[in-house]
């Protein structure tokens, strides 16, 4: 017998948190601070250091989506399990 | 020449290897669940970047020889060069080749403060030599100038203010030295020094938005001691000053000026000098130049005495001394004062001399044109001022039209002086009335004085005069109100022959001087009972029927005595048929005529 659909819901959402911390925590996201103009100044130094802050916010809103797609795999998670324990009893009652 | 960029080595290589472990820490980040598909490319795009862009330039500018102050291509005495200069000279980094152009566009707070400390030692001739560095500084300028960190970062660094803007002015007044031929590249060469000028001020001006008004010179002008008038006048006017401001610092400026500018360039150099500088900033703000006039009236020099051109100091005390900007008592101890001072500076006095100025006797003449009715002998309002010295009013006024062209100047201002003195008359009663006539006599007289050179200014002169009965006779007979007119012309009062009456008069000796007073006296008269009438008439306070007033004959032995027994007559019959309050008023206005003739000639004379 397969796994409910809400335990699905709760394993995938879990993954997308864990994913997203992850990405939180990465020391590429640390870059910019040694990009700037106390190490080097200049055209490519300004380029290179815009080209890094782009990707760590890029990353952060990823970061966001992640958890507010974990959010709504949770809720359904939940609508899933009260279905089944809807069903659950109407199958008892018979 | 080569494009640059500057690193400091060890955390240049600090960053290298930071790049390299992000690389290898995002190699293993991924997590293949359809929902996080974004996050996975977002991850990729971020390592290709760091692995195929940054990583590979990083290599590059470490494993080159660093290039030196002298390498081919490095120019570090430009000031569009100044960051690499700071930091290669002052820090000890490293340069390389930058193979990416620097964006203009783009002032970051490094290059900000670099370019304050290079322009502190610029080498401003060759800066004013190189129309791209002129144009690339302008640009920096006006870019920090709109940012207050970049502003803040710059003015960190800034400080010879006195050594720079000296040398741009220097430039700027051998750029515009009056007589050389301006060609078009000295036009273009001075709009990019007063470019650099404005955004430097601006620089100085976001700093000076937290200040209170500022009247001192040294407060808004840095190193204001030691800069020459003529930079701190550049700078000045470019500062955004309230005009309360603008006035009284571009009047200490102009003070000191004037206290040792032996020794200013711009003073014995023909052209635009310090004060023209000022004088064109000042004449574009009414208020500032009502504020300079009262300055200037403890010192007049400081207007008359000080700009190239002398049509922009006439500008400022015209503007200044206007109604609109300055009330009527204050206009009064300028306009004396200023009077007083041409008629005693000794360079008005000597006009055989080759360096007498002109155009001067003009400028009097607007300079009273909305003022004229305080001048009238029955008017007070300027009396306490005037008696302050023994000249007279009338003698101040002589003093101005004793010029031909003075009067002539007078007479075409009608239209202004008319304005004047609808201004000047705030309420309707007998004694404006009685002064209005003064005035009138006292116009008529000039006219008749001074003996206007032709038919064209004649008619000028007339229609002025009608102007004026116009007015007496709509301050007499309309009710207080806006309205100052009644549409008086010769043609209409049926008077055109009393024109000649005036000016044919004999003016040669007493006798016949004492006959032309009585000629005036008539025709005024004459006039004003005429437009006094046409006005009752068409308010309808009289009969269109009831006939017209007398008019004065000049062909009569004694046409004032006529005039007066006829319309004495005239009234008696307007009382009889019931217009007693419009035959007092007539009565009134025509007496004033005849018994303030005396008095408004005497002022004239």
């Amino acid at each position: 017998m397969s796994a409910p659909l809400s335990d699905l819901y709760r394993e995938q959402a879990r993954t997308l948190r864990r994913f997203a911390r992850r990405i939180e925590q990465l020391d590429a996201l640390l870059l910019h601070r040694l990009t700037g103009p106390d190490t080097w100044v200049g055209p490519t130094p300004q380029w290179a250091d815009g080209l890094v802050r782009g990707h760590r916010t890029t990353l952060l809103d990823e970061v966001d989506r992640l958890r507010r797609v974990a959010s709504a795999l949770e809720r359904k998670a939940a609508d899933a399990e009260a279905a089944e324990r809807a069903t659950n009893a109407l199958t008892g009652a018979r | 020449m080569t494009h640059l960029l500057a690193y400091h080595p060890e955390r240049l290589a600090t960053l290298r290897n930071a790049v390299v472990n992000a690389i290898i820490e995002l190699r293993g980040t991924t997590c293949g669940l359809y929902e996080a598909l974004p996050s996975d490319a977002a991850v990729r795009r971020m390592r290709k970047d760091l692995e195929v862009l940054l990583l590979p330039t990083i290599d590059r500018i470490l494993s080159s020889a660093p290039l030196h102050r002298n390498s081919p291509g490095v120019d570090l005495d430009r000031l569009d060069q100044s960051l690499f200069r700071v930091m290669s000279s002052g820090y000890g980094w490293h340069l390389a080749t930058d193979f990416v152009g620097d964006d203009a566009t783009v002032v970051t707070p490094e290059e900000a403060r670099a370019l304050g400390a290079m322009l502190n030692d610029a080498d401003v001739d060759e800066l004013l030599n190189d129309p791209e560095q002129m144009a690339w500084l302008a640009q920096q300028l006006e870019i920090i100038s709109r940012d207050p960190a970049l502003t803040a970062a710059f003015l960190a660094n800034f400080h010879d203010w006195a050594r720079f803007c000296n040398a741009l002015g220097y430039a700027r007044v051998d750029l515009t030295v009056r007589g050389d031929d301006a060609g078009a590249e000295a036009i273009a060469a001075v709009a990019r020094i007063d470019r650099v000028v404005t955004a430097l001020a601006a620089t100085r001006a976001v700093q000076l938005t937290d200040l209170d008004q500022c009247t001192d010179p040294a407060a808004l002008i840095p190193q204001f001691d030691e800069m020459t008038p003529y930079a701190a006048a550049l700078v000045a006017r470019e500062l955004s000053l309230e005009p309360q401001e603008l006035a009284a610092v571009s009047a200490l400026i102009l003070t000191r000026w004037q206290a040792d500018n032996t020794y200013e360039y711009d003073s014995w150099t023909p052209g635009p000098n310090a004060a023209d500088l000022l004088f064109e900033a000042i004449a574009a703000s009414p208020e500032a130049a009502a504020a300079f006039v009262l300055y200037a009236a403890d010192h007049p020099a400081i207007l008359f005495q000080s700009a190239d051109d002398p049509a922009l100091a006439y500008q400022v005390a015209l503007i200044g001394t206007a109604p609109d900007n300055l009330p009527t008592e204050l206009a009064g101890e300028v306009v004396i004062t200023f009077l007083r001072w041409f008629e005693t500076s000794e360079r008005y006095l000597n006009p055989v001399d080759p360096t007498y100025p002109t155009g001067w006797e003009l400028f009097l003449a607007d300079l009273i044109t909305p003022w004229t009715l305080q001048f009238s002998p029955l008017n007070s309002e300027w009396d306490d001022i005037v008696d302050q010295n023994d000249t007279t009013k009338a003698e101040l006024l002589a003093f101005v039209v004793r010029n031909d062209g003075a009067l002539q100047q007078l007479i075409a201002n009608g239209p202004q002086l008319i304005d004047g003195l609808v201004v000047s008359i705030d309420h309707r009663d007998q004694q404006v009335i009685a002064e209005l006539v003064a005035y009138l006599n006292m116009l008529s007289q000039l006219i008749v004085n001074q003996r206007v050179a032709d038919a064209e200014a004649e008619a000028a002169a007339w229609d002025l005069l009608l102007d004026v009965v116009d007015l007496v006779a709509a301050v007499a007979t309309l009710p207080a109100g806006p309205a100052v007119s009644i549409g008086t012309d010769l043609a209409l009062l049926g008077a055109s022959g009393l024109v000649g009456s005036l000016t044919d008069a004999p003016m040669d000796v007493a006798a016949a001087e004492q006959l032309a007073h009585e000629h005036r006296q008539a025709a005024i008269g004459s006039m004003l009972a005429a437009a006094c009438f046409r006005s009752l008439v068409s308010q309808g306070r009289l009969p269109s029927g009831t006939p017209p007033p007398p008019l004065a004959d000049p062909d009569e032995d004694d046409p004032l005595l006529t005039f007066c027994i006829e319309f004495g007559v005239w009234l008696d019959q307007l009382r009889a048929a019931g217009y007693d309050d419009e035959a007092e008023l007539m009565d009134d206005v025509v007496g004033e005529a005849v018994n303030a003739a005396m008095a408004g000639a005497d002022a004239a004379t």
